[in-house]
């Protein structure tokens, strides 16, 4: 290919460069610019300042997102290993019937915890059966990181599975044969290979956990309120005030791009590798 | 440890599959209840298919996707071509920019695509709804098919182009035969994952949407938020099934081709899970065209046919004037605040269309600040919108309503006398009451010995009670109940009272299980919570429906609010807007409202046509002196105090 054909190749992709421009960053210049600016008073940083008075918010959101994503990878590691190492076979199977559930809308499915989780719901009436209860489950923070655990999983499962998928069993048994007992080789040889996948899974399941504010607002009761209700209540909710929106929305971003950073740490494989 | 990993993967099953299993389950109950199977009926299904909004909604996603994924696909593609292309510098660049979609909180990309879209809106003629909709979705969706497609190119020959032009082809000749090939897979993957985040998207989608293009997953979310009924349990069942089978139909076939092609294993890992996408995509798109064709074949013919019982209005000819011209309005209106076709009513839009030609899109919102905003900030565009008298003056103060022009509304001469000329609206220039109503508590005669005579506002802040009450979640509802019980003024604007008020809401904050505003029907109903606050209107339904509920008008007074109609700057269609009005104002219309919302009329004519126990009804149509001295209508507040509260407001529901 000569200069000049590159050239013209290169072209090709000005569309979507003009696109992201216009519909990427312009936009968030937008959510910095009303952070920032009010109607027409100039510079402030009142609205940041506003914002930081919702610290405990700020708090609450990333101690349920950590919970959230701890519950995750605890549950998924295991079943990820478990898969990965099943009969190719019956691999595929298993795992589309682990992530059989997630082609559901996600809202019927949390839908479906509140008729679970309710006073009256199905597992206090399973209590009632055998002179239980009735507890309060749903409408607390435990019912809020239980639909995150839910709605996130398979987020965990997929990047850690596609690790270990490509883990060879030689190399277990080497390690094994190098006089490691089984739970050694597993800490020793498995743990450090799939770090990669580890990484992603925890930022795959975070940020959307930390930014949610359907799974609040359906399973919280509208009394826990994470930084998603609160952005939501100032554009489109009870409390209309898009500075202060934007303020919060610009200290999500901040607080989610330490987290990527902090993870991108210890993630060396290259960038483009699939999401899902 | 086979045994062991058996066992763990059963516990994670069940836990994955519980909340479908539920669904399924009850999709197929009798009663409304979410706890007891009482027996099996298709009632709900055959519902579902009937309901158009569902439909509607459901072709709008479908639209969107394919429209949205086509067009990533192709844009996406091209850039691909291009980065390849690109020096390692420009293409790092391009690349951290491609993750942005991906990385960012959905909620962010949608606030900031709404805010640009709003910019836009007020310096082009330029409107939300189905262009918005699309280019948010092709901009979440482009960095996944630039991503799938990039590592094809990696993976290819890079001699492969240059041989084939060496071989007589031309430049574009040999990107087509040679290089297409290469990279189909990753473009059609890219495509399909597209496709599905497209027809899945709610967060961004709820920002970006408008007042006229509503996905699926939207039309799910107010259905969530409103009384529930099991027709949605039985959606997600349809496509569970259908999911279900499109699954294992396509892996069965899988498993045939790879035991043929067995011996063919070219980087066997990266196939499998490329391959794996490729299956969930085709699974997906399978899924929804089914569903569609589905539905729309088992509907046929059982679309609502029109109602026996034909409206009468009073001046036919009226209407005629728009009856050719396909307009159609967009109607923003509280939830289950008009009948729509369900339980064997009239569907009251459905019926204006039949009658002048205009077609209704009709959405809904559950608080005053929750259209304000949407109004305000300019995300929606509606014709007629149905505010409360304090926010109606408020508008007017801040300029956002038309001034209607009463000509074209002749049936305003229905409303009562002692509506017109209110305060929120001196010369009742802006608006015509719709309905009216006072708000009190209901609650739930099986979980408490307190007699109507005991229960007042302070029920909400009875620790017996604890877990037990629910409350309004919006902020001037909420601080005239405490308002009441002290003897404030509901319109007080002082800050020492707003911030009483404020610190005994906190202090009831411990008693309460919910915020919630029209969930307060189905909560209430399903038995969860004993005491709440409601609008009278509502109470009088839901106490028809569920016996075990009660209503109370409290004595230390409370607030009465009328609703009316308006119109607001930025309505496309003026005159069809005040068509609309009129028909609301029609007797038959009116009373036809009245009957199925329950809540009272400020229509003559529609009173005229009221069953005697109506009239009497003491919740409905309270005396004289009740209202007189018991009850308040809102005022709008100063700016100040507005901000105030809400302020307040936020620092409550964010405490703990």
């Amino acid at each position: 290919m000569n200069k000049r054909k590159g050239w013209a190749q290169e072209l090709a992709s000005a569309p979507y460069l003009i696109w992201m421009a216009v519909f990427v960053i312009v936009p968030l210049i937008m959510v910095a610019y009303f952070a920032f600016f009010g109607d027409g008073e100039g510079f402030t940083l009142e609205h940041i300042k506003d914002a930081a008075q919702y610290g405990g918010i700020f708090a609450r959101s990333i101690w349920l997102a950590a919970v959230a994503t701890v519950i995750c990878l605890i549950i998924s590691y295991p079943l990820a290993f478990i898969l990965s190492r099943m009969e190719t076979k019956s691999q595929s199977t298993m795992l589309m019937i682990v992530m059989l559930p997630m082609w559901m809308n996600f809202l019927l499915r949390t839908y479906a915890w509140m008729t679970i989780l309710g006073n009256e719901g199905v597992l206090n009436y399973l209590f009632g059966l055998v002179g239980l209860g009735p507890f309060r489950m749903l409408n607390t923070q435990g019912a809020i990181v239980l639909g995150m655990v839910y709605n996130y999983l398979p987020y965990m499962i997929l990047p850690l599975y596609s690790v270990m998928e490509k883990i060879d069993n030689s190399v277990l048994e080497a390690a094994q044969d190098l006089g490691c007992g089984r739970t050694q080789a597993l800490i020793r040889v498995v743990v450090p290979l799939s770090l990669p996948g580890i990484m992603s899974g925890i930022t795959m399941v975070f940020v959307p956990a930390i930014s949610t504010f359907i799974i609040s607002r359906m399973l919280g009761g509208g009394s826990n309120l994470l930084i998603g209700d609160l952005i939501e209540m100032q554009f489109l909710g009870n409390s209309y005030n898009p500075n202060l929106g934007a303020a919060i929305s610009l200290i999500l971003m901040v607080i989610v791009l330490i987290i990527m950073t902090v993870m991108r740490q210890f993630d060396s494989s290259d960038d483009d590798r699939v999401l899902l | 440890m086979k045994k062991l990993s058996k066992i763990y993967m059963s516990i994670v099953l069940f836990f994955l599959y519980i909340p479908i299993f539920v669904m399924v389950v009850f999709s197929f109950n009798t009663t409304k209840s979410r706890s007891v199977m009482s027996g099996f009926t298709l009632e709900w299904y055959s519902k579902l298919l009937h309901n158009e909004l569902i439909l509607k909604s459901l072709g709008n996603t479908l639209i969107i996707a394919v429209c949205a994924s086509v067009l990533a696909t192709a844009i996406g593609t091209l850039a691909a071509i291009g980065i390849v292309r690109m020096g390692k510098r420009t293409k790092a660049a391009v690349m951290q920019v491609t993750n942005i979609p991906i990385v960012n909180p959905e909620i962010v990309t949608g606030v900031s695509l709404m805010l640009l879209f709003v910019f836009f809106q007020a310096r082009m003629n330029f409107e939300f709804g189905f262009k918005t909709l699309l280019i948010a979705h092709i901009t979440f969706d482009v960095p996944y098919v630039v991503l799938n497609v990039m590592p094809k190119f990696r993976q290819m020959q890079p001699h492969i182009y240059e041989a084939a032009q060496d071989l007589g082809c031309g430049p574009v000749k040999s990107f087509f035969k040679v290089v297409m090939p290469e990279i189909m897979p990753g473009v059609l993957s890219g495509f399909l994952m597209a496709f599905t985040f497209s027809l899945d998207d709610f967060v961004v989608s709820y920002f970006t949407s408008g007042s006229t293009s509503q996905t699926l997953p939207i039309t799910i979310y107010s259905m969530t938020r409103r009384k529930v009924s099991p027709e949605i349990n039985a959606l997600s069942t349809i496509i569970f099934v259908i999911v279900l089978v499109v699954l294992v139909a396509k892996n069965i076939i899988e498993r045939n081709r790879e035991n043929r092609k067995k011996n063919k294993t070219i980087d066997l890992s990266e196939q499998k899970t490329s391959r794996w996408l490729v299956i969930k995509r085709v699974a997906v798109c399978a899924v929804v065209i089914s569903l569609v064709t589905g539905m729309f074949m088992m509907s046929n013919g059982g679309f609502k046919t029109d109602s026996d019982d034909d409206l009468t209005v009073e001046n036919p000819a009226y209407y005629e004037k728009f009856k050719d011209s396909g307009i159609t309005i967009n109607v923003y209106n509280w939830g289950e605040y008009i009948p729509t076709g369900e339980d064997d009513t009239i569907d009251l839009n459905a019926e204006f269309t039949k009658l002048t030609g205009i077609s209704v899109n009709y959405s809904t919102y559950a608080t005053n600040e929750e259209l304000y905003a949407k109004l305000k900030g300019g995300a929606a565009s509606y014709d007629i919108i149905i505010p409360s008298d304090y926010m109606i003056s408020r508008m007017i103060k801040e300029n956002m309503l038309l001034p209607l022009n009463t000509d074209n509304i002749p049936n305003r001469k229905f409303i009562m006398d002692t509506f017109s000329n209110p305060e929120y609206d001196e010369n009742s220039e802006y608006s015509i009451p719709y309905t009216w109503g006072t708000v009190g508590i209901i609650y739930n005669k099986d979980k408490t010995d307190l007699t109507e005579d005991e229960i007042d506002w302070d029920v909400l802040w009875n620790p017996d009670y604890s877990d037990q009450i629910l409350m309004f979640d919006n902020p001037r509802d909420a601080f005239a109940i405490y308002e009441n019980l002290l003897g404030y003024s509901l319109n007080t604007e002082d800050r020492k009272e707003l911030r009483t008020s404020a610190e005994k809401l906190k202090e009831q904050k411990k008693y309460i299980q919910a915020y919630v505003m029209d969930e307060i029907f189905d909560k209430m109903g399903a038995g969860e919570a004993t005491f709440a606050p409601y609008y009278a209107g509502d109470a009088v339904s839901m106490m028809d429906e569920y016996e075990h509920l009660g209503f109370v008008l409290p004595k230390s007074g409370t607030n009465m609010f009328i609703d009316a109609m308006c119109i607001p700057k930025g309505a496309k269609q003026k005159e069809a807007a005040e068509m609309y009005i009129n028909f609301m104002c029609e007797p038959e219309v009116a009373y036809a409202v009245a009957d199925y919302i329950g809540y009272s009329t400020p229509n003559n004519g529609a009173y005229e046509l009221l069953d005697d126990d109506v009239k009497e009804d003491e919740i409905s149509y309270p005396d004289e002196d009740y209202l007189q001295n018991h009850t308040t209508i809102f005022k709008n507040l100063s700016d100040e105090a507005n901000l105030y509260m809400q302020t307040l407001w936020t620092d409550i529901k964010s405490d703990r």
